[in-house]
């Protein structure tokens, strides 16, 4: 039987979310839900409410959590989204160790939620484990060559080849351009520096990490195992483990794509409980 | 400020939003919309009740049974456990803000549900975008799975990926509860009333279509029958309410 409260955090204690317990919390890492682009903490639907009640049925203390400007915690006007978050997270983990103690932390995130894990765990050593989903991913050296024959044994490109030129065509001739080339322009994303550090520190950690790929994902990420072979960091597969779903949206918006992504994530969880428990949290 | 918790032995989750001027006697209630139009209004929402309590009033919202942050499943949800939880809400709004004066905020679905609430405290009706009938909004869930499959089949297609054979369903809602959703409409001596009710829609006819003397159309359209992604934050829409509520 889990248990649920309301959850403050920040300056004011204005930042609001809500923890699932589990009934005996002793030695339980905590897992912090972060919102999905601009929807507020129990989203996309229901999603982080739901999953995070099934990782306290597990063991895990779930946090699904509003960060500062999105669902019901205020906004802080005079900073970039990256200095936000940061200062979110410290106010965050000082609530969590004041219910709590030290534990080991980890971050679930859809989108810019992904985002902000990554960003923050290259900062964090409590940070010992990520759940992203549609996280960037770097290009190795057959993806380039992948998403050519994917173009080309696609009949129904062939089949509008017309359409597509003519599309082209006129793009270039009238000088417009879609203001966002791709949907990472939505996005604040991990630089360089960041993926490098969160994933060697990963490393070094012995974290675990689920990373899954969607539709969403295929203009960066085109074959499973792809992420950790791009990262080229010794030592990061054991710690990785990918899921490419190209047949599901980007905010799982049927029904079955959810229960297949919250089955997934609940079974990689249960896997992983012990080893979190065993890691030191800081 | 917003103050979250609990309630009804902590089987549903609502925010209440205190009056600045100590002597309110108005709380607004909102009867949230529901599936995937809560996600897209939901901080629109959470803006305007934190805006009503700095005017002045109370606000308070909620989660129906089996939504959001409230217990229980969708599955086990019915239109008779949601219109109790409305009235739940509406004495867990009056004990805690010790107003007298409730007005029933409903957005789409939530003031069909708002319209069927019987309660000595409830002196007003305000609706946002109402649904006027129960069975246009099955019809209407029904069109966003059929966008959702079409829109699967030709991401599949565009990306050379199998097309999968599954349930294109946004919500796989309980059959009851779809037959209940059916039948339910808004009584028209309730959205005709000026003295109990007013309708603030994003349909530029529908004021005038529906020959509703209380209502306003807020200057702006939203295409409520068509599947996006997009959060929905309409300051203008918000205004408008804002305007009645302390009219």
């Amino acid at each position: 039987m889990i248990k649920e409260r309301i959850f403050t955090y920040g300056e004011h204690q204005h930042g609001i979310g809500v923890l699932s317990e589990p009934e005996d919390t002793f030695n339980s890492p905590i897992v912090v839900l972060l919102n999905a682009g601009l929807s507020h903490r129990a989203e996309p639907y229901r999603l982080n409410v739901l999953l995070g009640r099934q990782l306290a049925e597990l063991g895990y203390i779930a946090l699904r959590v509003d960060l500062s400007g999105k669902g019901d915690s205020p906004a802080r006007e005079t900073m970039t989204n990256r200095e936000s978050v940061a200062l979110d997270w410290s106010f965050m983990k000082k609530s969590l160790e004041k219910l709590y103690g030290s534990r080991p932390l980890l971050i679930f995130g859809l989108c810019s939620g992904a985002d902000n894990g990554i960003k923050l765990c290259a900062q964090d050593p409590s940070i010992k484990g990520l759940i992203l989903l549609d996280p960037v991913s770097r290009q190795d050296e057959g993806f380039a060559k992948r998403e050519l024959l994917r173009k080309l044994t696609n009949p129904n490109k062939w089949l509008n080849i017309h359409k597509i030129v003519s599309r082209r065509l006129k793009q270039n001739t009238s000088g417009e351009r879609s203001l966002l080339s791709s949907p990472m322009d939505l996005r604040d994303e991990p630089n360089e520096d960041d993926m490098d550090r969160c994933f060697e520190s990963l490393v070094e950690k012995d974290g675990r990490v689920l990373a899954v790929f969607t539709s969403q994902t295929l203009y960066h990420y085109n074959k499973l195992g792809q992420f950790t072979s791009a990262m080229g960091i010794n030592g990061l597969e054991p710690v990785i483990e990918e899921v490419f779903w190209p047949n599901a949206k980007h905010i799982f918006s049927i029904e079955v794509h959810r229960q297949r992504l919250i089955g997934t994530i609940t079974d990689w969880a249960n896997k992983q409980l012990d080893h979190f428990k065993t890691l030191k949290p800081e | 400020m917003i103050e979250p918790f609990f309630f009804d032995n902590s089987r549903l989750f609502g925010c209440y939003s205190s009056a600045t001027d100590p002597n309110a006697e108005k709380v607004v209630v909102v009867c949230p919309p529901l599936f995937d139009e809560y996600r897209r209004t939901y901080r629109a929402l959470s803006e305007l009740s934190v805006a009503i309590s700095e005017r002045g009033n109370h606000a308070f919202r909620f989660d129906y049974y089996g939504t959001a942050e409230s217990q229980g499943l969708l599955s086990e949800a019915t239109l008779e456990v949601w219109l109790s939880d409305i009235q739940k809400a509406i004495d867990e709004a009056v004990a805690v803000s010790g107003a007298n004066h409730v007005v029933l905020l409903g957005v789409r679905f939530g003031a069909t549900l708002a319209a069927q609430i019987n309660h000595a405290s409830v002196k007003e009706f305000l609706f946002w975008d109402p649904v006027l009938s129960g069975e246009r909004y099955v019809e209407w869930l029904n069109e966003i799975d059929a966008i959702l499959r079409q829109r699967h089949q030709s991401a599949a297609r565009e990306n050379n990926v199998p097309f999968e054979n599954i349930e294109y369903r946004n919500f796989d809602l309980p059959s009851g509860l779809v037959t209940d959703i059916r039948e339910l409409a808004i009584p028209e001596s309730t959205l005709n009333n000026p003295d109990l009710c007013f309708t603030v829609s994003t349909d530029p006819e529908f004021c005038k279509s529906s020959g509703l003397s209380n209502c306003a159309y807020p200057g702006l359209s939203y295409d409520w029958p068509y599947y996006h992604d997009g959060v929905i934050t309409q300051k203008p829409v918000l205004e408008a309410l804002l305007d009645r509520v302390f009219a």
